[in-house]
């Protein structure tokens, strides 16, 4: 791809790279519309300044809403479902003159590690494992992928327990989540809605900086965005490292940084994080998952059915994937009996934010591993139960718990030859030093030399 | 197996996905017993979100959009949206 | 407190009643900005993408309807919580755009409070509320339009509904009566809602159990929802407490249960009994942050509320007004709106003298026809009651006037012909009359001084306006020498 703004030339090369690739990062193009907001953005620029992100292809993930596109979650439930309204962050890119290159692949509803729950099929890392396919992981797998092959300049995607950064990891690409509240949610399919977060994947901590900046910032159709002004992430991304005191964990990957650090031990905190994390997002999830019915919109059973209630079992039943049964299924078993399990699982939340909280008093910046672990091959990952899968994110988790921020930069190469990432995390509104302590770390990391470990 | 039974009435799913079923019990189980393993206070407070700057919405109502049946939902007539009839209190008995 | 009480049984009662937020004071529903209205009939045109349940779609919860639940739990003496929580309640149907409905389940924005249900014996007498939350109202299905599906309408969903909790201590059914018209008036008086059973604005559910008088034990709680008029719900406790006494009492077991009432048949029906007891599947509503309600916030809304009908009720009697008349006045917006514009500047007398003529011989007036209070120029009340007042008419005269006014809009003023005081004419007058009873007057002077009627009633055939007191005087006055 041609790097930065495009031409139409170069828009077109792009359009049929994304046509002949393989990797099924894409589910849904519309070159028509792509090359009106390219010709639209070529004539706003013949009287006006560049806004910010003029000309630049954009991927998006299809869990957001962009009016008069199939809006479809990778899930026979919306398969059909055409936007009628566009969302926040996705309006704000065409306002900056964004270019939209089409819809990208996920896990159903973002429910999923490695983008295996898709009805349009996997999408495969454009970096493979023995030459196998591989897992671009999710549940941004098309996000990611799509960056990291050249088929957009960033995405769009979402953080919901690290949704946006282990693809990144994956595919050795940059990906952020923001502080929970900075990006409104109003048009974003919901799966979890105290953890969902519209994420960014791009080449460079600055190029995700740029993106941010673009569409973070107060909403009144989102209750949870603040109305506030927003700092500037651009002009913290100067690579130059301050005096903040940095705490990393090798989360026993042994991983040694080029940069000084305080060595920490956080598995006690992060001891019950995973369990925490999935029965409070699948208690979500059933809730998020209840207006699902065929109703109004979307997937009705076709088969003859006796009442109401044989109606929506049929149509539920039929319209969603195993992974969203199984997370229903278990979201209703922690709420069900007076929510008991998940009352506890929220008074854990609050005693890992409190200790969090202690942390961030002490330390500026947490580095730890994007996962301790680099992407397997599609065949490994069917032969995984669920919960090795759901462990996956044992390193993402608690960022999401807390509503903090947190970014995945590629850290470089394993011994398999497949990209590694590497987090570095902060409280909530803590973007700009996390920026700083990326920009800073990008800088003397070479992502595509070999990681070096401790006892080496 | 029952409690997975149950747990579909209410959420509207089919009982008869037998694979599923297995997992999920696995599931619950592990992550039940991991949660109640943590030395937690009974009364320790409950996560309220991330603090911040929330306005309520002010009182100011605009118009609906009459379209919006026609443009999403399949099952329409005169622009009411069309259910499945349910029981009737009729029918009950 | 008075028990209704059958076969040696007692009826314990709980009411949950639901008040729509709409009209009054309130543009637009609780959580989405399409307005708060009953009146669009075209089905689905006044939603939004929150009303469809979008995916996507979120809810803001509309500042105007914290107001208004702080307003209410205030004027019901309930403690307002300076943090409340929204939560999800899941379940499927038709009409429930999201598969959910947001409430308040474990944190209210209110706790605890009273509604008076005053009588002349009692007039502090309350019924003790448990909570007040705040939730959103579903959509309209119409079972009738088609014969193999049913029609949604989602204009309604999404309408704020604050949701008043009793304890379960109504053991009385008249009580219900009494509940019902002091929660509306007061709604009404503090501008919250108008109350239209009719038309949806105030909803019912009836909680009933039985125990043997003298037991302390509750028995098995049967629920009857939607009773939407007050006499419904009247009835429908009259009828149920009856069929459970009558079951236990013939060996049969109370399930648990929620039934309907058939306004027709004046019965109770089962509805679909559900397998389980309802589980729900409550969880926080994260999409909404807490509601925060600051101390400042909470007395300011104090300060702003009116004078409510239990203060007013007290004032009017001071006035002299009669218990049942002052109640009646205070507890019915619509009598109050219309006798305080007609007393407004009036005397306590005259304020007593008001109500009788309007309770007295106007209502009676307005029970023959299909009219209502409002149909009635109150300046006619007005006029008929400083009329009285200042002894100008007698209450025979009055209660004619009334009629006239009432059949054919006729000023009462206009008909009472101006009475005549002044001295100079009344003697010319009774000069002329007294000239004609020359007989009299010798037998009057002799000391039949009870002909003195008689020359005043001549004067008056004469006079007719003028003041008979006056005219009195000046004929004893001649008559001295």
């Amino acid at each position: 791809m041609k790097p930065g703004k495009q031409s139409a030339q170069s828009m077109l090369q792009l359009l049929s790279d994304i046509q002949s690739s393989d990797l099924n990062a894409y589910i849904y193009t519309d070159p028509n519309k792509t090359i009106a907001m390219l010709q639209e953005s070529e004539r706003y620029c013949q009287s006006n300044k560049p806004r910010a992100l003029e000309g630049l292809p954009i991927a998006i993930k299809d869990l957001f809403c962009v009016k008069g596109t199939p809006t479809t979650a990778a899930s026979k439930m919306l398969k059909d479902f055409i936007a009628p309204y566009e969302s926040t962050v996705t309006q704000r890119l065409w306002d900056q003159g964004a270019i939209f290159t089409g819809k990208v692949n996920l896990d159903a509803f973002g429910m999923g590690s490695h983008n295996t729950y898709s009805i349009f099929g996997p999408t495969l890392n454009p970096i493979s494992r023995d030459g196998k396919p591989t897992s671009a992981g999710g549940s941004s797998g098309g996000s990611a992928a799509a960056v990291a092959a050249g088929l957009a300049w960033a995405a769009l995607g979402t953080d919901t327990g690290g949704s946006c950064r282990l693809p990144a990891a994956f595919t050795g690409i940059v990906g952020l989540k923001p502080t929970y509240g900075l990006c409104s949610r109003y048009g974003v399919i919901a799966h979890a809605s105290s953890l969902d977060c519209p994420g960014v994947l791009a080449n460079s901590v600055k190029d995700t900086a740029r993106v941010l900046q673009v569409i973070a910032g107060y909403d009144e159709r989102d209750a949870q965005t603040f109305d506030q002004p927003v700092p500037d992430f651009v002009a913290a991304c100067t690579g130059e490292l301050r005096n903040h005191k940095i705490a990393y964990c090798d989360m026993g990957t042994e991983i040694t940084l080029p940069i000084p650090t305080h060595s920490v031990d956080i598995d006690a905190i992060l001891e019950h994080a995973v369990e925490c994390y999935m029965i409070i997002s699948a208690a979500e999830a059933c809730s998020n998952m209840s207006r699902y019915d065929g109703i109004r919109y979307g997937y009705r059973t076709e088969s003859a059915y006796t009442n109401l209630k044989d109606y929506y079992c049929k149509t539920r039943s039929e319209g969603f994937g195993d992974e969203t049964k199984r997370r229903i299924l278990l979201g209703a078993y922690a709420l069900s009996d007076g929510s008991k399990i998940f009352h506890r699982a929220n008074q854990m939340r609050q005693w890992i934010a409190d200790k969090m909280t202690k942390f961030f008093a002490e330390y500026d910046v947490l580095i730890l591993p994007t996962a301790t672990f680099s992407a397997p091959t599609l065949d490994s990952v069917k032969s995984m139960s669920c919960d090795e899968i759901y462990n996956s994110d044992k390193c993402t988790v608690t960022s999401s718990l807390i509503g903090g921020v947190a970014i995945s930069i590629p850290i470089g190469i394993d011994d398999s030859g497949m990209p590694m990432g590497m987090q570095v995390v902060g409280p909530p509104f803590s973007e700009v030093k996390v920026l700083e302590v990326a920009s800073a770390l990008e800088q003397v990391i070479e992502r595509n030399k070999k990681i070096t470990r401790r006892d080496q | 197996m029952n409690r997975v039974t149950k747990l579909c009435a209410i959420v509207g799913l089919s009982d008869n996905d037998a694979k599923i079923h297995a997992q999920i019990d696995k599931i619950v189980d592990v992550l039940i017993d991991k949660i109640y393993q943590a030395d937690l206070d009974a009364e320790y407070p409950i996560w309220l979100g991330v603090k911040g700057p929330k306005p309520l919405r002010k009182d100011i109502s605009k118009e609906g959009d009459p379209t919006l049946i026609a443009q999403v939902c399949k099952h329409s007539h005169e622009n009411f949206v069309l259910a499945p009839k349910s029981f009737t209190a009729k029918e009950n008995k | 407190m008075n028990k209704n009480e059958y076969k040696g049984y007692e009826a314990v009662m709980g009411l949950e009643i639901h008040v729509q937020v709409v009209g009054c004071d309130c543009n637009s529903k609780a959580f989405s900005p399409t307005r708060a209205t009953n009146d669009e009939d075209r089905p689905n045109w006044n939603i939004d993408t929150l009303d469809l349940g979008l995916p996507g779609s979120l809810p803001r919860f509309n500042e105007k309807v914290a107001e208004l639940a702080t307003r209410t739990g205030l004027a019901l003496n309930c403690e307002i919580q300076n943090l409340s929580l929204f939560d999800d309640k899941n379940y499927q149907y038709p009409d429930l755009p999201c598969g959910r409905q947001i409430t308040q389940q474990y944190y209210p924005i209110a706790k605890g409070g009273q509604v008076p249900i005053p009588t002349e014996e009692s007039p502090d007498r309350y019924i003790a509320l448990d909570h007040i939350h705040i939730e959103q109202d579903a959509g309209k299905s119409n079972h009738d339009v088609l014969p193999d599906c049913s029609a949604i309408d989602y204009n309604r969903a999404g309408i704020g509904l604050l949701e008043i909790v009793t304890q379960p201590c109504v053991h009385d059914i008249a009580d219900l009566n009494i509940f019902l018209k002091s929660l509306r008036a007061i709604l009404r008086t503090i501008n919250v809602s108008n109350c239209d059973m009719e038309k949806g604005e105030m909803r019912a559910d009836l909680s009933l159990s039985v125990r043997k008088i003298g037991v302390k034990t509750l028995g098995t709680r049967v629920e009857i929802k939607n009773l939407n008029s007050i006499n419904g719900a009247q009835k429908a406790a009259k009828h149920e407490f009856a069929r459970q006494v009558d079951a236990i009492l013939a060996g049969k077991k109370i399930l648990q249960e929620t039934r309907g009432f058939d306004p027709k048949s004046q019965t109770t029906f089962a509805m679909r009994l559900k397998e389980d007891a309802n589980e729900y599947l409550y969880i926080p509503d994260y999409n909404l942050p807490p509601l925060e309600l600051t101390d400042e916030y909470i007395q300011h809304q104090k300060h702003l509320l009116p004078k409510l009908p239990k203060e007013i009720c007290t004032e009017l009697i001071g006035k002299g007004l009669s218990w049942s008349n002052a109640y009646l006045i205070a507890y019915e917006q619509e009598y109050l709106a219309y006798f305080t514009q007609v007393t407004a500047d009036m005397t306590n007398a005259q304020t007593n003298t008001a109500a009788k003529l309007m309770i007295g011989d106007l209502f009676g007036l307005l029970k023959e026809t299909t009219r209502d209070l409002q149909s009635f120029n109150p300046k006619h009340l007005q006029e008929l009651t400083i009329a009285l007042d200042k002894s100008e008419i007698s209450s025979k005269i009055a209660k004619e006037l009334l009629l006239l006014a009432f059949e054919q809009d006729i000023s009462p003023k206009s008909q009472i012909v101006e009475q005549v005081s002044d001295v100079n004419a009344i003697a010319t007058c009774v000069d002329q009359v007294l000239l004609k009873y020359p007989d009299e007057i010798a037998r009057y002077k002799s000391g039949k001084t009870n002909l003195l009627g008689f020359f005043v009633g001549n004067v008056m055939k004469e006079m007719r306006n003028a003041n008979p007191n006056v005219v009195g005087t000046i004929v004893q006055d001649k008559l001295k020498d």
